[in-house]
């Protein structure tokens, strides 16, 4: 898996997502800010950054402590894809025919399944996370600062995040699961597929409700605890029930 | 000796029967399927091979029911080429056997003689996503002889492949057939002439005709139209 994961090709989209994200941090400073928002920027920005006070700063401020949704955002949607992908592949090339016919157990094949889809979206949100943190590590060289982050980034990094992408692949796995088939509809990009736009929506709303909502992370999270786990534990019990065999091969 | 017995069997999806068997014994030869289109061919190589459950009844290999707690290792051992079937395009060819390898709890050196007896050493390193339809195939094939299968259900498996290579593969399959069961599943009549040493003609979900080589009183296709024909009246 490791071997897989530092392949050249996952280097380079590695690299490639540090850039876009230092593109962005760049161009918020083109940004039109309301005047609360400004404020409490600057506040960010002298408080805990120790930076001085202009365009840059503040756009660095307000890349810094939007960088945990942005990130909460793609993960959710990548790792909705992961299933289905995972699936699709299989089907298509026929290689779950072959592992049906080796295996007499499909609840192995569904626990497989589960196993590889929540263990790669950790590795995705380790990923995502460290590249993020990479970018703010480059600001800190730059600017020769020392950065203290409020205690809002650390839950919304370090907990809501993971919450919102665990969610976002249990709903998925389990889905896919109970209707294989909805892999094989053909749209766009995967992400489009509407098993898997179903699967990352209440990551989206959660993400919403923190930009738009005078709700608190902390308040969010707690909410979020639960229902995670619950849903969570529904699909480790349900999925290995759901996956049938004529299911997985029918076309 | 191997032996594959289905008892009174019927194949299907959703609950919904495709096709409807009964009793069938294939033992050591190659033993062809012959059908048109949605006859009810694949469904039925899913059934011997394992990868659908029978709606109704059971399928033997060698007395051990496929679906029973004693499957694990009579499944291992079932050389399956799905229809189409193709290797993962982010892994190399040497990759995707060694993957398999590992599955199968076969050494690293078996992966090297398949990949000689296969021809396919000097594309080992090369992506699935890049190879052509026919280095696909022999790779999916190469794949089978990783093991020493105790039966093959063969879906196809001359598409898209060259005549030499094609023949190869017939020469290979006909030597297995004297130790093994091979089911051979194709449209094409003119292929399985050469090899055949038993033919069943399947339409319309029921096993319309079961003839061996050696009962065989006229040329395959006449019976073919003879047979299916009468499946279609049915």
């Amino acid at each position: 898996m490791l071997k897989n994961i530092f392949r050249k090709r996952n280097m380079a989209t590695l690299i490639i997502l540090l850039l876009v994200l230092v593109v962005i941090s760049l161009t918020i400073s083109f940004a039109p800010l309301t005047p609360a928002t400004r404020s409490s920027l600057i506040r960010l920005a002298r408080t805990y950054f120790n930076l001085p006070v202009n365009d840059y700063s503040i756009a660095f401020a307000f890349f810094a402590i939007e960088l945990p949704p942005f990130i909460a955002l793609f993960a959710s949607v990548m790792v909705a894809t992961i299933p289905q992908k995972t699936i699709l592949y299989e089907r298509t090339s026929g290689n779950m025919e072959i592992l049906l016919s080796n295996y007499g157990n499909v609840r192995s094949i569904a626990l497989a399944l589960m196993l590889a889809s929540i263990v790669s979206s950790l590795v995705i949100y380790l990923i995502f996370t460290g590249v993020g943190l990479a970018t703010i590590f480059l600001y800190q060289v730059v600017y020769h600062s020392y950065f203290e982050f409020p205690r809002v980034f650390y839950i919304l990094m370090f907990l809501l995040t993971p919450l919102l992408i665990l969610l976002s692949v249990s709903i998925s796995l389990l889905l896919t699961v109970m209707f294989p088939v909805f892999s094989s509809i053909e749209t766009y990009t995967l992400s489009s597929n509407p098993l898997v736009i179903v699967s990352y929506l209440p990551s989206l709303i959660v993400v919403f409700l923190i930009t738009l909502l005078p709700l608190s992370p902390e308040d969010l999270v707690k909410i979020l605890v639960l229902p995670v786990i619950a849903v969570l534990l529904l699909t480790l019990i349900l999925a290995r029930r759901c996956m049938k065999r004529d299911v997985l091969v029918r076309k | 000796m191997t032996s594959i017995s289905l008892r009174r069997a019927s194949f299907g999806y959703g609950g919904r029967i495709v096709i409807k068997v009964g009793d069938l014994n294939i033992g050591n030869g190659i033993t062809c399927l012959l059908g048109p289109n949605g006859a009810g061919k694949t469904t039925l190589l899913r059934g011997l091979s394992g990868i659908i459950e029978p709606i109704k009844g059971k399928v033997l290999i060698n007395g051990v029911d496929l679906f029973g707690p004693d499957a694990d290792s009579i499944r291992k051992r079932i050389g399956l080429l799905p229809e189409n079937a193709f290797p993962y395009p982010d892994m190399t060819v040497r990759e995707y056997l060694e993957y398999w390898a590992e599955f199968y709890g076969v050494s690293a050196e078996r992966v090297d003689r398949t990949l000689s007896m296969m021809k396919i050493a000097k594309i080992q390193h090369k992506s699935g996503n890049l190879l052509s339809q026919g280095q696909k195939r022999r790779v999916m094939l190469a794949r089978i002889f990783l093991i020493d299968p105790a039966v093959l259900i063969l879906d196809e498996p001359t598409s898209n492949l060259d005549p030499s290579i094609s023949y190869e593969l017939m020469q290979l399959i006909k030597d297995y057939g004297h130790k093994i069961p091979v089911i051979y599943s194709t449209h094409h009549l003119l292929e399985i002439e050469r090899i055949f040493d038993r033919i069943l003609f399947i339409n319309n979900g029921r096993i319309r005709g079961d003839f061996r080589k050696e009962e065989l009183s006229e040329d395959i296709y006449s019976l073919y139209m003879k047979t299916i024909s009468r499946g279609e009246e049915n």
